[in-house]
């Protein structure tokens, strides 16, 4: 147990929520132009495998009791475990790429009707900066206040999309080639990524019986709120779904009362949004936190928090105008490295060998 | 001291805290996007015509005016021109300084010329835009569109405003139109189907607009409106002239793959709306000379479905009603609940009335070459395995079996 723990409630919650939140902004309209009708099977199947996953780094942690960090150095050497967090932390930092170009693209296209100056996204970095300064406890507190906001936002959203759809746009079920099913899988492998977060949160959190089961039912929870989403986006737009780009701010829009009273399920798109830019700051504390364990130091943690925001600040300026392209990259590309690192890293993790001797000290405030 | 820096320190947080909600709530809920009201314009309905290759975009914008008695919206519309809905638009910012915001619009009201071509490609605009959503209704006019929308109707304090009460979701209920909206036009076009439809706005024989470009209304919201017929939907005004000018919305224009392919009449739309719309209360008239009945059918439960019968695809419509008897010409009798439940004679001629027109409007859309009860969707659907052998001659080959079900109200 560390002084950064964690309660197993609130990495529940991060399960659940940034699960599903940070999916939910284009990916059911990429899942549609994949593999129309069919778009919740690709992605129940990326989730069994990842649900998997986590069940096996949640029971490593039940097991060890000792952060990833300690296993890899009581067994591999301490500049192992340093090298082996310094990629890690890199990889928080690129798997937050795509899901932050989404989210500035979801901001501009649903929220604005012109075309904006990046200016108007750099709050976002100001915000992630600040965030990075917070120690993992501190994303546990943050879980703590999303969750609510999360749970009643996509209530909302579901229950304004539900009398809308027509269910018949999934029939005829499953009649798309296996190989355009295992693409569609292949192709947003890279989203379903949580084993990872799992290496990082291992011993900073105080294990009970049964909480591997929790943690294991959480995510699958927050990806079955990606796939019930999905479902309706689908049902309420049939072959039109792949030209709608958000499904969170277009499933809801024929619900009748809107007629009246307004763009209201705006607000739930706005809380759930909200809950997005808390699951993107996640990236960067846990980049933090790896940092301060390869550096020794987490008195400098602003130093790491602000190369942080900046890297992102910079993929941004890159890639703002050529989305596609990054989409096409990602889809193509992007498994490799979340297989790496979120499905064999977390199975590799099972092959350390226990540690004998207590771990050393003072290796930063998170040990 | 300690206490005062701790107060400090915790009010600081608890003040940068507020701050940064503050800012984040501002962000993203677009104030810091604030928009001049005055440097915009609310389009709430536009009309597309073509000539040639150049299409010419109508925006109706309301303009709120502050006005002694509360406020007062006044409409005008405006024209730009453009190979494609954004140049047309672009236009108009041009032109006017107005930069128009279609969110707030509700209809898309497309002229006889843009009729001529594909459907889809003229709407690109709509469909690409996230912003606007899929929600405006869409209906195709008589003539041109420009016309339509720059006449004062009598129904509204706008013509968009007229043509959305003929249009409106009560009216769907009484079958007497075929509302749909760019969504709903999407989904049947881009289904295997392949086809759609759009109430289709005329004209009668003395209603021809006599006015011509840009026009203006004014009024103040909630005027009284709201009428039907047993003919259908319409509206009239008298001119200035005193000449009658008057519409109908009680036909529909269909179209099969984007090409428009012609237009039902107002009988086989009324029977294609009880079929497929969400029908509570409708108006027939049946019988013909001394039997004939104006009866209402309450609780209408309609549709269509495929199934085969020894290998042949046969189209199976459903239709149940709880029928009465509004009136008719028999000889009048005083009048008693007894006198309202409709006789076996009754239904009989309500079915043969219903029955015919249903084979009819199967058959007319057929002769089109509009797929209108989606029977290519139900095969690709529900029979996937036949879909591939049987997609290009189904239609023709499929037969109709009307199944009618008219109760007399108790």
């Amino acid at each position: 147990m560390t002084r950064d723990a964690i309660n197993v409630r609130q990495i529940c919650f991060i399960l659940v929520m940034y699960n599903a939140c940070t999916k939910l902004l284009l990916y059911p309209a990429f899942m549609a132009a994949q593999t129309g009708n069919a778009l919740i099977f690709p992605a129940l199947a990326d989730l069994a495998v990842q649900t998997a996953v986590v069940w096996a780094t949640a029971y490593l942690s039940a097991r060890r009791g000792e952060s990833f960090f300690d296993m890899i150095a009581s067994s591999l050497g301490r500049v192992t475990a340093k090298v082996i967090y310094a990629f890690l932390g890199a990889y928080f930092l690129f798997i937050a790429i795509v899901p932050l170009i989404e989210q500035q693209n979801f901001i501009h296209d649903a929220f604005y009707e012109t075309v904006l100056s990046l200016g108007m996204f750099l709050p976002v970095f100001a915000f992630l900066f600040y965030a990075g300064l917070k120690p993992l406890k501190d994303a546990g507190a943050f879980a703590d206040i999303c969750m609510p906001v999360f749970v009643v936002s996509l209530l909302a959203i579901w229950a304004m999309s539900a009398g809308q759809g027509n269910f018949s746009h999934f029939m005829p079920v499953l009649r798309q080639p296996l190989t355009v099913l295992g693409k569609g899988a292949l192709a947003s492998l890279y989203r379903f990524s949580e084993g990872a977060f799992l290496l990082v949160f291992a011993g900073n959190f105080k294990y009970k019986k049964g909480d591997a089961a929790k943690l294991t039912l959480s995510y699958a929870a927050g990806g079955l709120a990606v796939v019930i989403t999905m479902a309706l986006f689908y049902a309420v737009y049939g072959p039109l779904a792949e030209t709608r780009t958000f499904a969170l701010v277009n499933s809801s829009v024929f619900f009748a009362p809107l007629d009246y009273l307004g763009r209201i399920d705006l607000f739930a798109a706005y809380a759930f949004d909200l809950v997005v830019l808390f699951a993107l700051a996640l990236h960067v504390q846990i980049f933090t936190h790896c940092m301060g364990k390869v550096f020794g130091r987490t008195d400098i943690n602003f130093v790491y928090s602000a190369a942080a925001s900046l890297m992102l600040l910079a993929v941004v300026i890159v890639v703002r105008n050529k989305y596609s392209v990054l989409q096409q990259i990602a889809a193509t590309w992007f498994f490799i490295p979340v297989v790496t690192f979120s499905y064999l890293l977390p199975l590799a993790a099972w092959l350390l060998p226990q540690r004998k001797a207590e771990p050393r000290r003072g290796d930063g405030r998170h040990d | 001291m300690t206490d005062v820096k701790k107060i400090v320190k915790r009010t600081g947080t608890i003040i940068c805290a507020l701050v940064i909600t503050g800012l984040i709530f501002l962000f993203f809920t677009n104030d810091f996007g604030l928009v001049d009201l005055r440097k915009t314009s609310v389009v709430v309905g536009v009309g597309l015509d073509r000539q040639g290759e150049e299409l010419t975009l109508t925006a109706q914008i309301a303009l709120p005016q502050a006005a002694e008695n509360g406020e007062k919206t006044q409409y005008n519309c405006v024209t730009g021109k453009g190979v494609t809905v954004a140049e047309a638009l672009n236009e108009i910012n041009v032109r006017t300084g107005f930069y128009p915001k279609l969110v707030f619009c509700e209809l898309i009201l497309l002229g006889e010329s843009v009729l001529d071509g594909n459907l889809f490609a003229t709407l690109d605009y709509f469909y690409r835009n996230e912003y606007t959503g899929l929600t405006p209704i869409v209906a195709a006019c008589e003539g041109s569109a420009q016309k339509v929308l720059s006449a004062g109707l009598p129904l509204g304090a706008s013509a968009t405003d007229s043509i959305m009460r003929l249009l409106s979701e009560e009216a769907e209920r009484s079958a007497n139109v075929s509302t749909v909206n760019l969504k709903d036009l999407g989904e049947h076009n881009f289904s295997a189907g392949a086809f759609c439809y759009m109430p289709y706005i005329s004209f009668d024989k003395n209603g021809e607009s006599k006015d011509g470009g840009n026009g203006s209304s004014q009024g103040q919201g909630g005027a009284d409106g709201g009428s039907g017929s047993a003919q259908g939907q319409g509206g009239s005004k008298s001119t200035e002239q005193g000449e009658e000018q008057g519409f109908l919305c009680n036909r529909c224009a269909l179209f099969s793959g984007g090409e428009f392919v012609g237009v039902l009449d107002e009988e086989l739309t009324f029977a294609f709306n009880l079929i497929s719309g969400n029908v509570r209360h409708a108006i027939m008239k049946c019988g013909g000379g001394e039997n004939v009945r104006v009866v209402s059918l309450r609780d209408c439960k309609g549709g269509a479905k495929l199934t085969f019968v020894q290998d042949e695809p046969v189209l199976k419509i459903d239709f149940s009603a709880i029928i009465r008897v509004f009136d008719g010409e028999r000889s009048p009798t005083p009048r008693t609940e007894a006198d309202k439940q409709a006789s076996q004679e009754d239904i009989e001629l309500a079915k043969k009335r219903l029955s015919e027109n249903f084979t009819g409007v199967f058959n007319r859309a057929r002769a089109l070459g509009c797929d209108l009860f989606d029977v290519r969707g139900m095969l690709y659907r529900k029979y996937n395995v036949r879909y591939e052998g049987m997609k290009d001659y189904v239609l023709d080959m499929v037969r109709t079996d009307v199944s009618l079900n008219l109760r007399s109200a108790a």
